[in-house]
């Protein structure tokens, strides 16, 4: 009678144990983002000169503009790199889910030939903010270059004409960090 | 077989310990799946805390610090002479992103209230109602528009500016205090849950120490249990061998339960008393084997020493199935059980019939021994007393014959001459009845029984003394007419009669009457003599028979003592029976019965 009592407390212990264990496991999500159309522009091709009013210049270690110089592009060149959507949880600026469509961070990158020895990149908003990303973000995350939002030019009043979207929503992202990453009003990156 | 083991019950120690441990391990198990339970709410209360403090941690005071600094921009732009309309256009967008995005829900974070939250929308609201119109006229037309328009959206401006200022400092204060306040609850929680742990450690090692004290007194138990189970097979070989001893031992065996019904016999028992131990099982021993001749008083004497619970070692009279009598010697003694009381009997009986015959034999030889002894002694006396007189009439007559022999004359020598002549026969019939005794004692070697006339032998007796020794006596007779014919030894039955007739003369005075009869009593013949003489004293009258035993009263008479003696021989030769009736001073009547031919006589 002991052995049957001493044996249903033992595995009592550890069914109530496991189950706490399984509690604690969660499914991870996958990313996603859509096409939309197909780079005109690749890597190692020329950039053009600008012809409308240059949205953003590259300054740093990139390489496609020659050494020391800086990378000046128009929207129309940006949007040449490709274009893709992504849907984000916008809670840090608009306070709902938005299509953002734009380039990969990393595609215009590849395409401005950061250094091997760049680490960081700096964006600097026209309203004079600045803000660190880890070139590791870059790698390791869809991080987009917004340049339409719902279809349409993003307005200055939404934090135009270009933005940084982190894909909130589809990874967990910790907002405390990433929150200030996503930066609006784009107009320079430095990559140092 | 051990009479006394202590009282304890072995098992029931242990059992105890592992119920109160059953008990004891329930108790701190419900005990920590309680604590268990407050943990958890403890956890849940500090996983709270860490979302409200990440609520905390994502609050972003940046949108209406930088709302503010738009502002004031805005402001310079416009009081600068040279601004473009593009470029208060692009500061009006600056503006517009930030205070949209000050009224997002995720500002409440940010805010710490709902009236707060609600203050930065009444200062969107305030930006897109007074202030955007008034800026869109200006950039619409700059240098057409009115000073006082400017003016205006100025001090709109200024204000809206304020509204920030102090919607910030108020947001910071919250944001402060939620602060405080979550590091207060997290702390108590983290008191609260240390406790917890601290108790449930204590729950676990409680429960693991029930656990080893259970597993060592489950081992105990199985140690003492694989004990007891090697105690069991020592017992069961010893009683095996005791088994063996109790069934083979030629003893025999008998087990009773504490009320005395027979459990169990042995072999030897069934061989010696018929009974197969289905027949005897539920009986009590003496029921079953005690009779007739087993003693009342030994039975009692056991029956009182079992009911005592005490041993008994007796000898009794049993009687076997078939009803065969046998002597044993039974000794039996009470088991006890563990609580003192008695549990069995167990009977040890020994078969002692053939020493009891011994015993019988010697007994009888050694009563015969001292009856011989006696008898001689007897003899020794009766011919010192009998002999003697007659040999000293003879002695001293012989002496004077020889001293006076020729002064006598032929009368008186004659007279003498015949008084030792009556002296010898004296002498000689003494011898004569001597001799006649150890004849009678041995008769039985020429006894030979043949139709005798009882009525003519006895009357030719009377008569017979008539002319002798009885000549002064009367004799009354009683006799049939015609013969009485029985079995007799005609040399025996004159014997038995002529004692009977002269002992009847020799103790009674001369004159006295003398009554003798004789008749057929049934299938008997009857020889009644009745005298009226000296009678035999009441309490040597059990002595009568025994030779040379004489009575008290019979000094002066000559006599060997035997007489009586061969009466009794002979009338036993016979098949007869004697009786007598004797008061002294009174007179004696002797009785005769002797087996009857069956005869043509009818009792009158």
């Amino acid at each position: 009678m002991i052995r049957v009592l001493m044996s249903l407390l033992v595995w009592g212990g550890l069914a109530l144990s496991m189950a706490g264990c399984a509690a604690a496991l969660s499914t991870p999500r996958g990313v996603v983002w859509v096409t939309i159309t197909e780079a005109t522009i690749r890597v190692g091709d020329p950039l053009p000169v600008p012809e409308g009013p240059v949205v953003l210049t590259i300054t740093g270690r990139v390489t496609a503009a020659g050494a020391g110089r800086a990378l000046r592009l128009d929207m129309a060149t940006l949007e040449a790199l490709g274009r893709v959507s992504m849907r984000v949880d916008d809670q840090v600026a608009e306070g709902r889910e938005v299509v953002f469509e734009g380039v990969l961070l990393s595609t215009l990158l590849a395409v401005a030939g950061t250094a091997e020895e760049a680490t960081t990149l700096v964006v600097v908003s026209l309203n004079d903010t600045r803000v660190e990303i880890p070139l590791s973000d870059v790698r390791e995350l869809p991080v987009l270059l917004a340049t339409r939002v719902d279809g349409q030019p993003i307005p200055i009043d939404r934090y135009g004409p270009l933005r940084i979207v982190y894909p909130f929503g589809q990874v967990d992202l910790q907002q405390v960090i990433y929150e200030v990453r996503s930066i609006g009003h784009l107009a320079r990156i430095e990559v140092h | 077989m051990s009479d006394t083991t202590p009282p304890v019950s072995p098992t029931a120690r242990p059992w105890l310990l592992a119920a109160a441990l059953v008990v004891l391990s329930a108790l701190v198990l419900g005990s920590t799946v309680l604590l268990g339970v407050l943990l958890a709410e403890q956890t849940q209360q500090l996983g709270e805390n860490v979302q409200e403090s990440q609520a905390i941690v994502n609050a972003n005071l940046r949108p209406l610090t930088q709302a503010q600094r738009e502002i004031l921009r805005l402001i310079t732009l416009l009081v600068s002479e040279d601004t473009t309309a593009d470029q208060l256009e692009q500061q009006r967008g600056f503006v517009s992103s930030r205070t949209q995005q000050g009224t997002l829900p995720s500002q409440i974070y940010t805010l710490g209230s709902t009236s707060l939250l609600q203050t930065s929308r009444d200062l969107r609201a305030q930006w897109v109602n007074e202030v955007e119109p008034l800026l869109r006229q200006i950039i619409a037309a700059p240098e057409t528009s009115d000073e006082s328009v400017r003016a205006q959206a100025i001090a709109s401006l200024q204000a809206l500016e304020r509204g920030y200022n102090q919607l910030i400092a108020d947001g910071e204060l919250n944001h402060r205090l939620q602060g405080a306040g979550l590091n207060e609850s997290t702390r108590n929680s983290l008191e609260s849950a240390k406790l917890l742990l601290l108790a449930l450690a204590s729950s676990v090692v409680a429960f693991l120490g029930l656990s080893a004290i259970a597993g060592f007194s489950f081992l105990r138990l199985t140690r003492q249990r694989e004990a007891a189970a090697e105690a069991l097979v020592q017992a069961n070989q010893e009683l095996r061998k005791l088994s063996a001893v109790a069934s083979l031992t030629k003893n025999l065996v008998v087990v009773t339960d504490s009320d005395g019904r027979i459990e169990w016999v042995n072999n030897a028992f069934v061989v010696n008393t018929g009974y197969a131990l289905e027949e005897a099982r539920g009986l009590r021993p003496g029921d079953l084997l005690q009779g007739p001749g087993s003693d009342p008083a030994t039975i009692a004497f056991m029956h009182q020493r079992l009911q005592a619970g005490e041993s008994i070692e007796a000898e009794i009279v049993n009687y076997a199935k078939d009803g065969r009598e046998y002597w044993i010697a039974i000794e039996a003694r009470p088991t006890f059980d563990t609580d003192g009381r008695v549990a069995n009997y167990v009977a040890i009986e020994t078969d002692v019939t053939a020493r009891k015959q011994t015993e019988a034999a010697l007994r009888a030889a050694f009563a015969h021994e001292r009856e011989l002894r006696e008898m001689k002694s007897r003899f020794v006396i009766m011919t010192s007393h009998e002999f003697r007189t007659p040999l000293t009439t003879i002695l001293s007559i012989a002496g004077y014959l020889k001293m006076a022999e020729s002064s006598l004359n032929a009368d008186k020598r004659a007279d003498r001459l015949s008084k030792i002549e009556v002296a010898a026969h004296n002498i000689e019939a003494l011898i004569e009845d001597v001799l006649l005794y150890d004849q009678t004692d041995t008769a039985w070697l020429q006894f030979d029984p043949q139709p005798v006339d009882l009525v003519a032998v006895t009357r030719d007796m009377v008569d017979q003394l008539r002319s002798g020794a009885g000549a002064r006596h009367s004799f009354v007779c009683d006799m049939p007419g015609q013969p009485l014919s029985i079995q007799a030894d005609r040399k025996l039955l004159g014997q038995i009669l002529s004692n009977l007739l002269s002992n009847a003369v020799k103790y009674s005075a001369p004159g006295s009457p003398i009554e003798v009869q004789v008749r057929r009593d049934v299938e008997r013949g009857l020889v009644r003599v009745r005298d009226h003489g000296i009678g035999i004293p009441l309490e040597e009258q059990k002595h009568i028979f025994e030779p040379f035993y004489r009575a008290g009263n019979t000094g002066g008479i000559a006599g060997t003592g035997l007489g009586m003696s061969i009466l009794r021989n002979a009338v036993e030769l016979h098949g007869g029976q004697i009786q007598f009736e004797s008061r002294e001073g009174l007179g004696t009547t002797f009785c005769v019965l002797l087996p009857a031919e069956p005869g043509p006589e009818i009792e009158s």
